[in-house]
C-alpha cells in the first residue's frame, strides 16, 4: 500500500462568491506523479493554489476543508513554510526578469537559509539546473538575464527555481502548455527523473490525455468542481468507469 | 506639400491632398511649442550675457552678493550659495522622499484593502494637486516652528556632525526646506513607482510567493523589478524640488552662505529669484545674474533627467527587453 | 541558523518590515491631512469672522485688524486667468495632441511629443521670467494679466498635450477605422468622430490643468503685479490672483493680512478639491 504525501479533504473553494471546488477529497501517493485532468474552468488551477495556499493572495477567495502535507494541515502552517515544501511551476514561464539566471535559482535557498556557504549554494543551483535539464545550456552564462533564454528554457529555469527549494512535493500547472514540443518532452523527462531518483511527489495538471498517460502513475479526473474518477492512469484511461471521463478522453468535453 | 518637407517630417505615407491639409492645419501647434522653447532659451541666453561678460565663470563660483544702487562697477554677484542651496535642499528632499514614496506606492498597491484603496489613491492624487503655496503656508506657519526644537536638539547632541554643527536661530532652515520639498515631491515619485509596480504581471507576483517568500520578502523581490521606475520617480522628484519656488522661499530662511549645516538658514536659486527679482531693476547686473541662476537650475534638472533616462535604457538593455 | 528559529526570525522581519512600510506611507500622507485640517480651521475662522459674502466680494484691507475685507478682486483675477489659460492652452494642446496620436510613428509626431516633454522640464519660475522678459519688459511695459495667463498657459500646456494625446491614443482601433470609413475629410473625422471618443480623458486633463492654473504661484510672481484694489478685467493692467495674494499677504507682519491669506487658502483648497472630485467622477484613475 502506497503512503500518501498529500491529502485533500472535503475542500470547498469560493472565488468572488462562486463555488469553484465543491468538496474535493483526494490523496496523492508519495514518489509518484498524479495527473489532475478535466475540462477548462473546472477548478484544476484553483485546487493547486489551495494546496500551497497561493489563494491567500486573492482577497476574493474563501476556502473550507483541509489540505494535509505529510499529515500536517497547511492551514495550520505559515504559508511560506508550506510553499517551501510544496513548490510550484506555472503555466507561463515566470522567471524574475531582473535577476540573473543564477540568482533566479539561488533566491529560494537564500530566503530559506538552505545553504550555509557560497559553495553549498553553488551546489544547490547546479543540482537544480541539472535536474531541470538546463545546466548544460546555461552553465557558461549564469550571470546573464533569463530574458535572453527561449520560452522553453525559461520554463525549465522556473522548474529549477522550484527545485532549488528542495521541496517534497511539486505542483505543476500545465507546465508544457506554453512551450514547444521539444521542450515539453524535456520537462516531462525531468519530472519523471525527479520522481524516480529523488522520490518527489508531483501533482501534474494537464488537459491532454496523452500527456497524462505518459507522465503519470495516477489520474484524478475533475468535473464541475468535484472528483468524478480517480485511479491508476492506465485503468482510468483505458477503462473509464464514469461516462464523463470517457467522453473527455474521447475529446468530447 | 513639398517632398523635402515631407521627408524631414518623416511623413512618407501622405498620399492625398486631404492628408496634406490635415498636417498643415496641425503643424502650427507643434511649431508653437517649438517657438515657446526656443524663445525661453533665447531669453535666458540674452539676459545671461551681461553678467557672464562681466564676471565670467566667477558668477558660478563666488559667494558674494553685492547689490549697490547707482554704482554698477561695484556690483558683484556670485551664485555659489544659491546653487549649493538648491542642490543641497533637493538632495535632502529626494533622500527623504525615497522611502516615503516607495512605501506609499507599495502600501497602495499591495497592502491596502480594496475597499480603502480608492480613498487612499484619491488622497495621494490630492497631495500632487495641492498648490505649492498651500504647502508653503503650512511650512511657514506649522512645520518651521515645530522643526525648531527638533533641530535645536539635534545640534545640541550631534553637533560633532557637520550637518548639525550650527545651532539653529529659528525653524527657517535648509532642513525645513528639505523636509517640505520631500513632502511635496513624494506623491509624484510615488505615482511613477506605483504605475510600474501595478504593471508587474500576476504570474511574476505569484512566483514570488510560490518560492515561499514572506509578504515583506516578496515585496522586496518585486521592488527589485521596478528599480528603474524608482530611479525615474526620484529624478522627477528632484526636478520638481530644484524648480520649486514659493514654498521653499517661505521656509529656507534666506541666509546667503554655503554651509554643510542643515540647521542653518540657506538660500536656493529659485528662492533668490523670488526674493530679489522684484527689486533687481534698480541694479545694473542683478537681473542678468538671476537669469543665469535660472539657467543653472534648468541645466541641473535636465542633466538629472537625462541621467535617469540613460540609466533606464541601460537597465532595459541588460534585461534584453526590446524597446517598443 | 536553521529550522524553527530561522522561521521565527523571518516572521519577525516580515512584521517589522510591513510595519515600517505602513508607517512610512502614513508619514507621507499625514502632512496633507494636517494641511487640510489647518487650512479648514484657520481659514474657516477667518471667513467666519469676516462673513462669507464680504470675504468673497470685498477688496482686502490688510492693515486693518478690525475689518480685513475680502479677496474679491483676487478671486476674479484667478477665475479670469484660469479661463484664459484653459482656452489658450486647449487651443494649442488639442491640435498638438491630435498630431501626436493621429500621425503616430512619424518623426513629426515624435518631435512634437518630445517638445511637450521638454517643456514640462522648465521650472515654472523660469516660465514666469521668460514671459516677464517678453510681455512685461518689452511689449507692454507694465505688469499685466495677459502675461500671467500666458505664463500659466505655458505651464499647463505640455501637461495637457501629453494627457490628451494619451486619451486619443486609447481610442480603440475599431472606432478609428469606422470613423475613417465614413469618408469625411480627415480633420472632420478626427474632431467629430475620434476626439469625442476620448472626451473623458481630455476633459480630465483640462480639469486638472484648470486646478493647476488656479493654484500656481511662481509664474505669476513677476507677471501680474499683484494688485488687489477694485475689480477690472483689463488684460493689459496689473491684477491679482488668489495664490499670489496668499504668498504676499502671509509675509506681511499684520494680523489682518494673515487672516486674509488663510481664508484665501481655504477657498483655493476648495477649488482644487472640487476639481479633483469632479475628475475622479469622470474617470477612476487620475494621472497627475
Amino acid at each position: 500500500m502506497a503512503t500518501y504525501a498529500l491529502e485533500v479533504r472535503d475542500l470547498h473553494v469560493w472565488l468572488s462568491g462562486k463555488e469553484i471546488l465543491r468538496g474535493v477529497t483526494v490523496r496523492f501517493p508519495e514518489a509518484a506523479v498524479t495527473a489532475v485532468m478535466g475540462p477548462s474552468g473546472t477548478g484544476k488551477s484553483t485546487l493547486l493554489r489551495a494546496i500551497n495556499r497561493l489563494l491567500d493572495l486573492n482577497p476574493e477567495a474563501r476556502v473550507e476543508g483541509d489540505v494535509r502535507v505529510y499529515g500536517r494541515s497547511v492551514y495550520e502552517m505559515e504559508p511560506y513554510e508550506v510553499r517551501r515544501i510544496v513548490a510550484m511551476v506555472f503555466q507561463e514561464p515566470n522567471p524574475f526578469p531582473h535577476l540573473s539566471i543564477y540568482d533566479n535559482v539561488a533566491i529560494g535557498p537564500r530566503l530559506h537559509g538552505l545553504a550555509r556557504t557560497k559553495r553549498e549554494l553553488d551546489e544547490i543551483v547546479r543540482w537544480a539546473l541539472e535536474k531541470a535539464m538546463l545546466w548544460d545550456e546555461v552553465k557558461d552564462r549564469l550571470d546573464s538575464s533569463p530574458m535572453k533564454l527561449s520560452g522553453g528554457q525559461r520554463q525549465r529555469l522556473s522548474l529549477a527555481r522550484a527545485l532549488a527549494l528542495k521541496p517534497r512535493i511539486l505542483l505543476l500547472d500545465e507546465p508544457t502548455a506554453n512551450v514547444d514540443p521539444v521542450n515539453a518532452v524535456k520537462i516531462e523527462e525531468a519530472i519523471r527523473g525527479l520522481v524516480r531518483e529523488e522520490g518527489l511527489t508531483a501533482v501534474f495538471v494537464t488537459h491532454m490525455p496523452s500527456q497524462a498517460v505518459r507522465v503519470s502513475e495516477y489520474i484524478v479526473f475533475l468535473y464541475g468542481g468535484r472528483v468524478v474518477e480517480q485511479g491508476p492512469s492506465r485503468e482510468v484511461a483505458l477503462n473509464p468507469r464514469n461516462p464523463l471521463t470517457e467522453k473527455f478522453f474521447r475529446g468530447e468535453l | 506639400m513639398d517632398r523635402r518637407l515631407q521627408r524631414i517630417l518623416g511623413l512618407g505615407g501622405l498620399r492625398s491632398k486631404d492628408d496634406e491639409r490635415f498636417v498643415l492645419l496641425h503643424l502650427p501647434a507643434s511649431l508653437l511649442l517649438l517657438l515657446v522653447i526656443l524663445s525661453m532659451l533665447a531669453v535666458f541666453t540674452a539676459y545671461s550675457i551681461p553678467i557672464l561678460r562681466r564676471e565670467g565663470l566667477h558668477v558660478f563660483t563666488d559667494s558674494a552678493w553685492q547689490a549697490v544702487e547707482g554704482a554698477p562697477s561695484r556690483e558683484w554677484y556670485g551664485l555659489a550659495p544659491a546653487i549649493f542651496g538648491s542642490l543641497y535642499t533637493s538632495v535632502i528632499a529626494v533622500l527623504l522622499a525615497a522611502p516615503l514614496a516607495v512605501s506609499l506606492a507599495v502600501v497602495l498597491e499591495e497592502l491596502t484593502p480594496p475597499r480603502l484603496r480608492g480613498a487612499l489613491a484619491m488622497l495621494t492624487d490630492l497631495m500632487a494637486a495641492t498648490p505649492t503655496i498651500i504647502y508653503g503656508l503650512w511650512g511657514l506657519a506649522y512645520l518651521a516652528p515645530h522643526m525648531y526644537p527638533v533641530l535645536a536638539w539635534l545640534s545640541r547632541h550631534l553637533s560633532w556632525l557637520p550637518f548639525f554643527s550650527k545651532h539653529p536661530v529659528s525653524g527657517y532652515t535648509i532642513a525645513t526646506a528639505g523636509v517640505l520639498l520631500a513632502v511635496m515631491s513624494t506623491p509624484y515619485a510615488a505615482a511613477v513607482i506605483r504605475e510600474s509596480y501595478s504593471m508587474i504581471p500576476y504570474s511574476i507576483r505569484e512566483a514570488a510567493y510560490a518560492i515561499g517568500a514572506t509578504r515583506f520578502e516578496a515585496i522586496r523581490i518585486l521592488l527589485g523589478m521596478v528599480k528603474p521606475s524608482i530611479v525615474a520617480g526620484l529624478a522627477l522628484a528632484f526636478a520638481r524640488a530644484i524648480g520649486e519656488t514659493v514654498a521653499v522661499s517661505l521656509v529656507v530662511g534666506n541666509g546667503y552662505t554655503i554651509t554643510p549645516s542643515v540647521t542653518d538658514s540657506g538660500v536656493t536659486v529659485s528662492s533668490l529669484i523670488a526674493s530679489q527679482f522684484g527689486n533687481a531693476g534698480f541694479y545694473h547686473y542683478m537681473t542678468s545674474a538671476l537669469f543665469v541662476g535660472g539657467l543653472v537650475i534648468f541645466a541641473i534638472g535636465l542633466a538629472v533627467n537625462l541621467a535617469a533616462v540613460w540609466y533606464m535604457r541601460k537597465w532595459e538593455e541588460g534585461m534584453g527587453i526590446a524597446r517598443a | 541558523m536553521r529550522g524553527p528559529r530561522r522561521m521565527l526570525a523571518r516572521k519577525m522581519w516580515n512584521y517589522a518590515g510591513l510595519a515600517v512600510l505602513v508607517t512610512l506611507a502614513g508619514l507621507a500622507v499625514a502632512p496633507l491631512l494636517h494641511i487640510l485640517y489647518l487650512v479648514a480651521l484657520k481659514g474657516g475662522e477667518a471667513i467666519a469672522r469676516i462673513g462669507l459674502r464680504r470675504f468673497l466680494t470685498e477688496s482686502p484691507h490688510p492693515f486693518d485688524p478690525s475689518d480685513p475685507g475680502g479677496i474679491g478682486p483676487a478671486l476674479l483675477g484667478t477665475l479670469e486667468l484660469a479661463a484664459l489659460t484653459a482656452a489658450g492652452a486647449t487651443l494649442i494642446a488639442l491640435p498638438a495632441a491630435v498630431l501626436i496620436s493621429e500621425l503616430r510613428g512619424s518623426r513629426l509626431s515624435r518631435a512634437t511629443l518630445l517638445l511637450a516633454l521638454t517643456l514640462v522640464e522648465f521650472p515654472t519660475i523660469l516660465v514666469g521670467l521668460t514671459v516677464y522678459a517678453v510681455l512685461v519688459d518689452h511689449l507692454v511695459g507694465r505688469y499685466n494679466m495677459l502675461a500671467g495667463a500666458a505664463a500659466l498657459a505655458i505651464v499647463v500646456l505640455p501637461y495637457l498635450v501629453v494627457q490628451a494625446s494619451e486619451a486619443l491614443r486609447q481610442v480603440p482601433e475599431g472606432v478609428r477605422e469606422a470613423a475613417y470609413s465614413m469618408g469625411a475629410p480627415r480633420t472632420t473625422t478626427v474632431y467629430a468622430l475620434i476626439a469625442p471618443a476620448a472626451r473623458r480623458g481630455i476633459l480630465v486633463g483640462l480639469l486638472i490643468g484648470l486646478a493647476r492654473a488656479a493654484g500656481e504661484t511662481a509664474p505669476l510672481l513677476f507677471t501680474i503685479g499683484g494688485a488687489y484694489e477694485g475689480y477690472h478685467l483689463c488684460l493689459l493692467r496689473e491684477g491679482g490672483a488668489v495664490p499670489l495674494m496668499i504668498y504676499q499677504f502671509i509675509q506681511m507682519p499684520y494680523q489682518a493680512a494673515r487672516e486674509l491669506a488663510w481664508g484665501a487658502a481655504l477657498v483655493l483648497m476648495l477649488i482644487v478639491v472640487t476639481v479633483m472630485v469632479a475628475a475622479r467622477l469622470i474617470v477612476r484613475e487620475v494621472r497627475m
